[in-house]
């Protein structure tokens, strides 16, 4: 039995115009890996927001927590790379020895431990050898490395990612959705938010759907159908299962016209050319995200 | 030789001196968080409201420094709050709070009519009037804002570079916030007299651009802008001292005329590099590409 480690109870947040989240109320447990999908301005990058405490909810009430004791848990936020400034004067191990900030040291530089460590994280992400270099002089997958290590360095409990896929080409998206299966496998509950229901329905055991209010929840199977992708995005989008896999399309307006049968999603019906489930989504519950090589 | 020695020999030039490499390297020091944090114009709207401050001070009897400074926290801590309110911006709350500082200055001048003392040294400075207790202040406001920089490093770096997710690694934003107000407050009020009001701003900027120029190292870049800051403060002050021309103002030509010259020489590295490696380029498709025969 997997404790929560995040709790949301009747959430509601505002900037002042409207609620960014109205009444959201979920549970993600202990070693969960979940996507959180929904248009843009649908309240993803507040939840992530309410869960880091940076941002305090409205109305209703946020509990993170593990071991049952909530309020205590060490998480990481790896921010949207567009959030940075990439001029900024810092080499790629200064930013993974920020991960240490809040210790307590008297002097500013990091002591040898923290920085063998920070080697050690830099080593296992594949990005070793860019330690010195100046974060502008990294590709973007590897921009988003150097931004996980930092998050690593704190040893989380819980990981925070913004959009960590987008921005890269289909190769690093790939590479960083594994990286962070593998970090998962290791025991870090991680949520990310994402636009990328492909990738997510390949990759994630667990998805939150959530415009402004919480849509939908569990495995991509039981979310990614077109009902509930039109409720969502309100747009027609047609999901199809190939050997196991979900692919998620939408449905262009052109094509709806001259195929009256696809004038709504729903009437596409779902391909079914496997019975096995999709990779990486073996477990059906959200939080359980550990599969057979695990 | 002796133009080197002479100015250390007379008292007045003496605390110049000591002064320019203090306020210069104390500026020079704050300013990379100034610009790393994309407030450059802080320093010059700090420095008018802390002349509201200094006004207001001078009306209530209270000591300049103790007034102008409580003045100048409050109205930094005021800034630093509106400008996290991402609808205003950091440069509209420097605008809206410190012209209102200004102003409230200017108008007790107007009204009270009644100042024996000469406001012109605040607005343009006068390094070679510091008086041997401006130079204790100024030795203490430069020791502790050097303190708090290398005891308080990770957290103000993380503060300046990533302050949106800060607090979930254990910084608090609010309070380092606050002390990155204290330390603008300290540095300016501790110099505004030395550079006045209205040139501050270029020693604040000016040496931290120099160093951002160099090098793409955060603590390098600390170190090169309190290097820099003291240099220009001291050629400032010896071409004053031989020219009789006002001290802030040479200083802060000196300043300009150094940026204009490493941003020169950067941009023409910067070329001559990308050209280099355009030339490799070329010889490496000419000597190594494939060939193709036609016909």
């Amino acid at each position: 039995m997997h404790h929560p480690i995040v709790e949301f109870e009747n959430v509601s947040y505002t900037y002042g115009e409207g609620a960014v989240l109205d009444r959201v109320s979920l549970t993600i447990p202990e070693g969960a890996f979940v996507g959180v999908v929904g248009p843009s301005g649908a309240g993803k990058t507040t939840m992530l927001k309410l869960i880091a405490g940076t941002t305090k909810p409205a109305a209703g009430s946020v509990h993170v927590g593990s071991d049952g004791k909530m309020g205590k848990v060490r998480l990481a936020v790896v921010p949207q790379i567009e959030a940075i400034d990439w001029n900024f004067p810092v080499t790629v191990e200064e930013v993974v020895l920020l991960g240490r900030a809040a210790d307590r040291r008297l002097v500013p530089w990091a002591p040898a431990a923290a920085r063998a460590e920070a080697r050690e994280i830099l080593d296992k992400l594949g990005i070793g050898e860019l330690a010195h270099r100046h974060i502008r002089n990294l590709s973007g997958g590897q921009q988003q490395r150097a931004f996980i290590a930092r998050a690593l360095m704190r040893k989380p409990e819980l990981l925070l990612l913004d959009e960590p896929t987008a921005g890269v080409d289909v190769k690093t998206r790939h590479d960083i959705l594994h990286l962070l299966h593998s970090l998962n496998h290791e025991g870090i509950a991680i949520v990310l938010t994402t636009h990328d229901l492909n990738a997510v329905a390949a990759h994630l055991p667990s998805l939150v759907c959530i415009n402004r209010r919480l849509i939908a929840m569990g495995t991509p199977q039981e979310v990614l159908t077109p009902e509930v992708l039109s409720q969502l995005y309100g747009a027609d989008m047609i999901v199809i299962q190939q050997e196991g896999m979900l692919l998620i399309g939408d449905v262009p307006s052109a094509f709806r016209e001259e195929h009256p049968r696809a004038q709504h999603a729903q009437d596409v019906a779902p391909a079914h050319f496997g019975e096995q489930p999709p990779p990486h989504t073996h477990d059906t519950r959200a939080g359980h995200s550990h599969d057979e090589d695990s | 030789m002796h133009y080197l020695t002479d100015p250390w020999h007379l008292g007045f030039s003496r605390h110049a001196l000591i002064a320019g490499i203090l306020a210069g390297s104390l500026c020079g020091l704050v300013g990379v968080y100034v610009v790393l944090r994309r407030m450059s114009y802080i320093g010059h709207g700090l420095s008018h409201a802390i002349f509201g401050g200094a006004v207001v001070s001078y009306v209530l009897q209270v000591n300049f420094y103790a007034g102008a400074g409580a003045w100048g926290l409050l109205s930094a801590m005021l800034i630093n709050s509106v400008a996290r309110r991402r609808k205003i911006g950091a440069d509209a709350a420097i605008g809206v709070v410190t012209t209102a500082s200004f102003a409230i200055g200017i108008a007790l001048v107007s009204h009270v009519h009644k100042f024996t003392i000469n406001f012109d040294a605040a607005l343009f400075g006068n390094i070679l009037g510091v008086r041997s207790q401006d130079l204790v202040v100024l030795a203490c406001a430069t020791a502790f804002v050097v303190a708090i920089v290398f005891f308080r490093y990770r957290q103000l770096l993380f503060l300046t570079f990533d302050p949106d997710v800060a607090d979930a690694y254990g910084v608090n934003t609010k309070r380092y916030d606050m002390l990155f107000a204290l330390i603008l407050a300290v540095t300016v009020v501790s110099t505004m007299q030395l550079l006045g009001v209205t040139l501050i701003a270029a020693i604040i900027v000016v040496p931290a651009i120099v160093g951002r120029l160099v090098t793409d190292s955060f603590g390098k870049m600390l170190i090169i802008a309190m290097i820099v800051g003291a240099l220009c403060s001291v050629v400032g002050v010896y071409i004053s001292y031989y020219n009789d021309v006002a001290s802030g103002a040479t200083i802060v030509l000196v300043a300009a005329t150094l940026f204009i010259v490493v941003f020169a020489v950067t941009a023409l590295t910067a070329r001559r590099r990308l050209s280099r490696l355009g030339e490799d380029h070329g010889s490496a498709e000419i000597g190594g590409g494939p060939t193709v025969h036609v016909g």
